[in-house]
């Protein structure tokens, strides 16, 4: 709760600071569920004229029996590549209309990255491992991110104009959209509505997570 | 052979028996059965308790079966390709691999994507609550029609890896299922639904009863969860319904489990069988037991009735022999001195029975047995037997003058001598009050009429009784048989009327004479007739005037007693009033005679007569103390003076018991009564006697009198009996006058009154007044 506050106290010092200009504005979005910050929800931002981050290979690991991050946005054509930190193999699959592949028992890293060229949601799984589960979101959107543990994301150097907001997190059926104005402030909160929880940690008293816990 | 009472115990003991077991088999029966009912009931729910563990394990089964289906690789890549021939053969493919009997894919909202079903399958889901479930705890079975058959469902979802679809895999609740419960229950299975073409879809009941539970269907399902009694294939099945699905999952289908209720009650049929034959053998001992008791019982009671049987006929020499020490053999030994008891006082009673007490002599009774066995001797041998008839002449006035003791000793003197005066094989017996009978073994009449004479004189030898010396006097009547008589009744009556004969004719001994019998026959008639003939007003008055031979004028007039008998027709006094006093009849006629004649004396003293009353009294009247009062009660009822009525007492009645006599008649003269001797100069009378006679009148005898003659023999006596009369101061009656020349001698000797057919007869009251008018006059 501590650091709670105190994220919020430099939160609306961020906001009050933030300049009016046309270029360079910041924003701030905070995804909330029930007053609560929801992580890992993909947050969209499209403005007209704004132009795209410079796209690098987005990493999809697979440690500790998880597929890491949660939920992992890409821009459309981007590679990803699914390095597997465990010592374990993975049997990585998507039967998504997305995108679908499979990328059999391997360990390491494949030499291939997988491209997502269509934008949509990847469901990823691990044939051996069931409780595994990632998101891909592919998107075309100029800018986006991941919320944090704080259910924020922080979009910087903007045009201060209006924004179109998609906010999407795996516990929600479709994604939120919502607009910006500048004249809202830097800061935006987007309260959403989840789902029933997505389980995709590996059993408790699974042996395997323990021992390839000790192992690392 | 078996008596009332053996039979009694028998049925009482084998009833008795009969009715515990019968209560015992009853309640066990009852109990068993119901018992072996509730463990079938218990049986039942066990039994479906085995069918849900069978199902519910089944189902874990199927959905472990169902996973490794949904969680293969190629199958969930079939599925996530979306295409429906593809889903279909993948579907078909991996089903077949775990056996399920139909398949089908849906997808999150439920609608049909693929089937392995032949018919085409509607697009919506038929079980939404199956998949609501499903939803919520990621899987779940249920069972439910599918087409024509009963299947097991499971539902599991498919993940890629989110949940993308489900599988849902049927597995048809087939023979082998049912086979397999009644395997594990030993129960019948049967799996129904109402919904179903036929109710019954598998099940291990023979052919056939399939359509008898269908019949029954209805209330089958209507007790779900109960026991209930429900026949099938010819035989009655404990039959329990139970649901296999919940409703909200379609149509529901039902579970029956059934047990024979023969085979149920097989135990039951075991104990009831055991029972009985304890039954039977408990009921052979209690008939052996009873037949056994009673049998020891009834056989000395037997033997006691035996005894007592005997005892009852007179025979006591049987003795119970006595073996026992129980109620029983005392019983026995009780009868044994009970007989003793009753042997020896028969004897005494017998002998009681047969002898006098006072004298020691045979009674009436053992007379009466010695005389019948003494008449049988004679019809056997052609002898004679004799029987004396002895009464002692006046033992009453023994008795009533010296008292009762001294008559007992006389009576026990006379027993002694009359045993001592005949032969041993003679017979002596009293046969009551101063009555003894003799009979005479072989004896003729003339033996019996000498011992006859023998005893006399023995018994009137005077005798020592109590200081006084006493001479008795008696008389015999004599019968012989065969003679008098052949039977002992006649013997002994007409011994007796030989005895009366005697007795009246003073003569000692006399022997019976044919004629004697009817005289005396007639006699005991008339005594009985005299007492209804005071009642019947057969007993009537005669009048017969005495007339004043001095004056010529009549005051006087004796009444006569009549007896018109209804039979024997008029009779005069003689015959009949010394019958009246032996019979003790005479103060009836007395009482008869003194009312009659006072109530026509009051008629003629009313009518203007100038008269007096003579009446007779007998000596018997002048016992009675009493007469004095009553007649002058008579005479005071009537207004009649004393001095007109005049009491005749004869001159033997006075001197019978001149004492006495004399003190009667002086009450009766106190009370101014008129006294007469009746029949004077006949009583051998003393002068001393006469003169202290407190009488007024003289009445000479008619034997005097009658065809009296002057200067007769007779004449002397009438004249000095006259002179006689008159000076002692009596006046003097002369009866008897027929003739006027006795007439004329009569008042020759100053005779005071006469009477006779001279002047009357007797005549009736009213003749008598009619007389008298005519007299007077």
């Amino acid at each position: 709760m501590k650091v709670l506050a105190r994220q919020r106290v430099l939160l609306t010092t961020i906001i009050m600071m933030a300049p009016l200009a046309s270029a360079g504005a910041e924003l701030a979005v905070r995804v909330t569920a029930g007053g609560e910050p929801v992580a890992n929800a993909v947050v969209l931002l499209r403005q007209p004229g704004l132009a795209a981050d410079a796209g690098s290979t987005a990493v999809m690991d697979q440690k500790n029996y998880r597929f890491e991050p949660f939920v992992l946005p890409v821009a459309a054509g981007a590679p990803v590549s699914f390095p597997n930190s465990d010592n374990v193999r993975h049997h990585v699959y998507s039967f998504s209309p997305t995108k679908r592949f499979e990328l059999r028992l391997y360990s390491g890293t494949p030499s291939e990255p997988v491209v997502f060229d269509r934008t949509g949601i990847v469901t990823l799984g691990c044939n051996i491992h069931d409780w595994m589960l990632g998101f891909i979101y592919v998107t075309d959107a100029p800018r986006f991110g991941v919320t944090d543990a704080g259910g924020s994301v922080r979009f910087t150097d903007i045009r201060a104009a209006a924004a179109s907001i998609v906010v999407w997190h795996p516990r929600m059926g479709t994604a939120k959209e919502a607009n910006w104005n500048p004249s809202d402030g830097g800061a935006l909160e987007l309260p959403v509505e989840l789902g029933p929880p997505v389980r995709h940690d590996p059993p408790e008293e699974t042996h395997i997570s323990s021992f390839s816990r000790r192992k690392r | 052979m078996i008596g009332s009472f053996q039979a009694r115990l028998a049925v009482v003991f084998v009833a008795l028996t009969a009715g515990a077991l019968l209560v015992t088999f009853l309640a066990v029966s009852a109990t068993t059965r119901g018992g072996v009912i509730d463990t079938a009931r218990e049986e039942l729910k066990v039994g479906q308790r085995v069918v849900e563990q069978l199902l519910t394990s089944r189902v874990r089964q199927l959905t472990d079966s169902a996973n490794v289906l949904a969680d293969d690789f190629g199958f969930r890549e079939a599925v996530a390709t979306g295409d429906a021939p593809t889903m279909r053969s993948a579907l078909a493919n991996h089903s077949r691999r775990i056996g399920a009997n139909v398949a089908l894919i849906l997808d999150l909202d439920g609608r049909l994507l693929a089937s392995t079903a032949a018919r085409p399958a509607s697009a919506a889901f038929p079980w939404p609550a199956l998949l609501a479930q499903a939803e919520g705890a990621g899987e779940a079975a249920t069972v439910a029609i599918l087409g024509d058959g009963i299947y097991q469902l499971v539902i599991v979802p498919v993940h890629a890896p989110l949940r993308v679809a489900w599988v849902v895999l049927a597995f048809a609740l087939d023979d082998d299922f049912t086979a397999a419960v009644k395997r594990l229950t030993g129960m019948e299975f049967t799996l129904a639904s109402p919904v179903l073409g036929e109710f019954t879809a598998n099940s291990t009941l023979p052919g056939g009863a399939s359509e008898d539970l269908e019949r029954q269907a209805d209330a089958l399902l209507a007790s779900e969860g109960i026991v209930q009694e429900i026949e099938a294939a010819n035989l009655t099945f404990l039959t329990m319904p139970f649901a296999l699905n919940g409703r909200a999952n379609g149509a529901p289908v039902y579970g029956l489990l059934q047990i024979p209720l023969g085979s149920a009650l097989q135990p039951y049929r075991e104990l009831q069988l055991q029972l009985l034959a304890i039954a039977g053998i408990a009921l052979f001992a209690t008939l052996a037991v009873a037949i056994l008791l009673s049998n020891s019982v009834s056989q000395p009671v037997r033997e006691l009735v035996n005894v007592a049987g005997r005892i009852s006929l007179g025979d006591y020499s049987l003795r119970i022999p006595v073996k026992r020490k129980d109620e029983l053999g005392k019983l026995a030994d009780a009868f044994n001195r009970m007989q003793e008891g009753i042997a020896e006082r028969e004897r005494k009673i017998l002998f009681q029975a047969q002898h006098d007490t006072l004298t020691g002599l045979p009674n009436r009774v053992l007379a009466n047995d010695r005389l019948e066995q003494a008449i049988a001797r004679v019809r056997r041998t052609g002898d004679s037997v004799a029987v004396l008839m002895l009464d002692m002449d006046r033992f009453k006035e023994i008795n009533d003058t010296l008292g009762h003791p001294v008559g007992d000793d006389v009576l026990r003197e006379v027993a002694t001598r009359l045993r001592e005066g005949v032969r041993a094989t003679d017979t002596v017996a009293r046969l009551g009050g101063d009555e003894f009978l003799v009979i005479l073994d072989s004896a003729d009449l003339d033996s019996a009429m000498e011992k006859a004479g023998e005893i006399a004189a023995r018994l009137s030898q005077s005798m020592q009784v109590h200081n006084s010396r006493l001479q008795i006097s008696i008389s015999i009547g004599i019968v012989v048989c065969p003679a008098h008589g052949t039977d002992a009744e006649t013997l002994l009556r007409r011994a007796d009327i030989a005895m009366y004969g005697a007795k009246q004719s003073r003569a000692t001994v006399a022997v019976y004479q044919d004629g004697y019998d009817e005289r005396y026959l007639h006699r005991l008639n008339l005594i009985a007739d005299l007492k209804a003939a005071a009642e019947n007003d057969e007993l009537f008055l005669e009048y017969q005037p005495k007339v004043d031979l001095d004056s010529g004028e009549v005051h006087h007039v004796e009444a006569l007693v009549r007896w018109q008998h209804p039979r024997y027709g008029r009779m005069m006094p003689d015959a009949f009033i010394p019958l009246a006093e032996q019979s003790g009849n005479i103060a009836l006629v007395t009482r008869c005679v003194i009312e009659r004649g006072l109530d026509n004396l009051r008629d003629w003293l009313d009518q203007g007569a100038d008269v007096a009353l003579s009446v007779n009294l007998s000596a018997i009247d002048l016992i009675d103390a009493e007469l004095p009062e009553r007649i002058a009660d008579a005479l005071a009822a009537r207004n009649v003076e004393p001095h007109r009525l005049v009491v005749e007492i004869t001159e033997s009645a006075i001197m019978r018991d001149a004492e006495f006599a004399i003190e009667m008649l002086g009450r009766l003269r106190e009370r101014g009564i008129g006294l007469s001797i009746d029949d004077f100069g006949t009583g051998y009378s003393s002068l001393a006697q006469l003169k202290r006679l407190p009488v007024h009148n003289l009445k000479i005898d008619k034997s005097f009198v009658i065809g009296l003659k002057a200067d007769s023999e007779d004449a002397v006596i009438v004249k000095s009996t006259i002179e006689l009369g008159h000076n002692m101061g009596l006046s003097v009656i002369a009866e008897g006058v027929e003739a006027e020349e006795t007439r004329n001698i009569l008042a020759q000797y100053h005779c005071d009154l006469a009477q006779g057919y001279l002047f009357s007869q007797p005549l009736s009251a009213e003749d008598f007044m009619r007389w008298y008018r005519e007299f007077e006059h």
